[in-house]
C-alpha cells in the first residue's frame, strides 16, 4: 500500500478515535515536527512541548483535514508554525530586545551543537539562520529543515508560490551576507590576536 | 547543464541532513500526547457535556431577560441620571427657606355662601324645608 494511502486510511481511524491508527501518525510526522520547531524556536524543550501540543490539537481536529487541499505534513506543518509563531512571541517579550537582536549572542542548543560538531558544520549557520528576519526564517527552515517545495511552503505560510520562492532567496542572500560578516569578524580578531 | 550550489545552500543542505540523525524519538512522548487527546474528551466521543452547558446556561439567561430578574440591578438610564436626585430635591434656596418658616394659619371657618373662594350650597329640592 502506498504511503499516501497508508496515512488516508489512519486518518480516516483516527477520526474515529482509533489509538493505533494515531500512533503510527505520531510516530511517522513527529520527527518532522519537532525539528520544525526546533528550527523556529532554537529550543528543545519549547519545540518538544510545541510539537505534542501540535499533534494533541491536530488528533482533536482530524476531521477539519481536507486531504484534497493538502498533504497531511502540511497542515501539520502549518498547525506547528502557527504554534511556534506564538511561542516565539511570547518568549521575545521575556527578553531584552537587543540581546534577541543579536546573532552572535544567539544561542545554539546543546542537541544541536552536537548534530553540528559531528557533522564538522559551523554552529555560526544556525546562529545566523536564528537571527533572519522571521518571516525569512521561517522560509528558509520550511525549505531545507522540512524539505519542503516552494508550493508546500506556500501553503503553509499562507502566500504564492512566487512570494515562497522570492523570500527563499532573499533568505539565502541574508545567510550570506551574515556569514561573510561573521567570517570576517573572526578573521579579524585571529588577526589580532597573532600580533600578541 | 546544473549549476553548481552556492556554498551557504550546501551547507544548508548539509545541516538539515544532519538535523534527520538528531534523536527525536516518538516513543516517549506519545502517552502523553493520547492522555491528553482522550483527557480532554476526544470530540467526537464527548462533545455533548460542553454543549450541555452551554445551553444551560443559554436557557438562563433568557430567562432572566424573560421574566426582567435583573430590573433591581439595572443601570441608572440616561432620564434618571438628569433627573434630580432625592437629596437635591429638598435643597432649598433661601427664599424658599424661608417661606417655610412662616406660620402657617389653618381657617376652620363654615364657609359663607358669596363669598369668593367658596362654593354656593346646593339649592333645596321643591317643598323642601327652608
Amino acid at each position: 500500500m502506498a504511503r499516501d494511502e497508508q496515512t488516508a486510511k489512519w486518518i480516516e481511524l483516527g477520526m474515529r478515535g482509533d489509538e493505533t491508527a494515531c500512533a503510527a501518525l505520531f510516530h511517522i510526522y513527529y520527527p518532522q515536527v519537532l525539528r520544525l520547531s526546533l528550527g523556529l524556536l532554537n529550543d528543545w524543550a519549547d519545540a518538544e512541548e510545541v510539537a505534542q501540543d501540535s499533534f494533541v490539537y491536530a488528533f482533536r481536529n482530524l476531521g477539519r483535514y481536507e486531504a484534497a487541499k493538502s498533504a497531511f505534513r502540511t497542515w501539520l506543518f502549518t498547525i506547528a508554525l502557527s504554534r511556534c509563531r506564538n511561542k516565539r512571541r511570547r518568549k521575545l517579550l521575556e527578553l531584552l530586545p537587543l540581546e534577541a537582536l543579536h546573532a552572535e549572542s544567539v544561542p545554539v542548543p546543546r542537541e544541536v551543537e552536537q548534530v553540528l560538531e559531528r557533522r564538522g558544520l559551523r554552529r555560526q549557520i544556525w546562529q545566523a539562520i536564528q537571527a533572519l528576519p522571521s518571516h525569512l526564517r521561517e522560509t528558509l527552515i520550511l525549505r531545507y529543515l522540512g524539505e519542503m517545495r516552494y508550493k508546500e511552503v506556500a501553503e503553509v505560510m499562507q502566500c504564492s508560490d512566487r512570494t515562497a520562492e522570492a523570500r527563499a532567496r532573499a533568505a539565502m542572500d541574508a545567510l550570506r551576507d551574515a556569514l561573510k560578516v561573521t567570517g570576517d569578524a573572526t578573521e579579524m580578531a585571529l588577526a589580532e590576536l597573532s600580533t600578541w | 547543464m546544473v549549476s553548481p550550489l552556492a556554498p551557504e545552500e550546501q551547507e544548508l543542505r548539509a545541516l538539515a541532513a544532519a538535523m534527520k540523525g538528531m534523536r527525536a524519538d516518538a516513543r516517549p512522548a506519545w502517552p502523553k500526547v493520547w492522555a491528553r487527546v482522550t483527557a480532554g474528551a476526544h470530540p467526537a466521543v464527548s462533545r455533548w457535556p460542553t454543549m450541555v452547558s452551554v445551553s444551560a446556561l443559554a436557557s438562563t439567561l433568557i430567562f432572566i431577560v424573560h421574566f426582567n430578574l435583573v430590573g433591581p440591578f439595572h443601570l441608572p438610564t440616561v432620564a434618571a441620571q438628569t433627573a434630580p436626585g432625592p437629596q437635591e430635591s429638598l435643597r432649598l434656596t433661601a427664599t424658599q427657606a424661608a417661606a417655610q418658616t412662616l406660620p402657617v394659619t389653618i381657617s376652620t371657618a363654615v364657609p359663607q355662601p358669596g363669598r369668593v373662594g367658596t362654593p354656593a350650597p346646593a339649592p333645596l329640592p321643591p317643598g323642601g324645608h327652608s
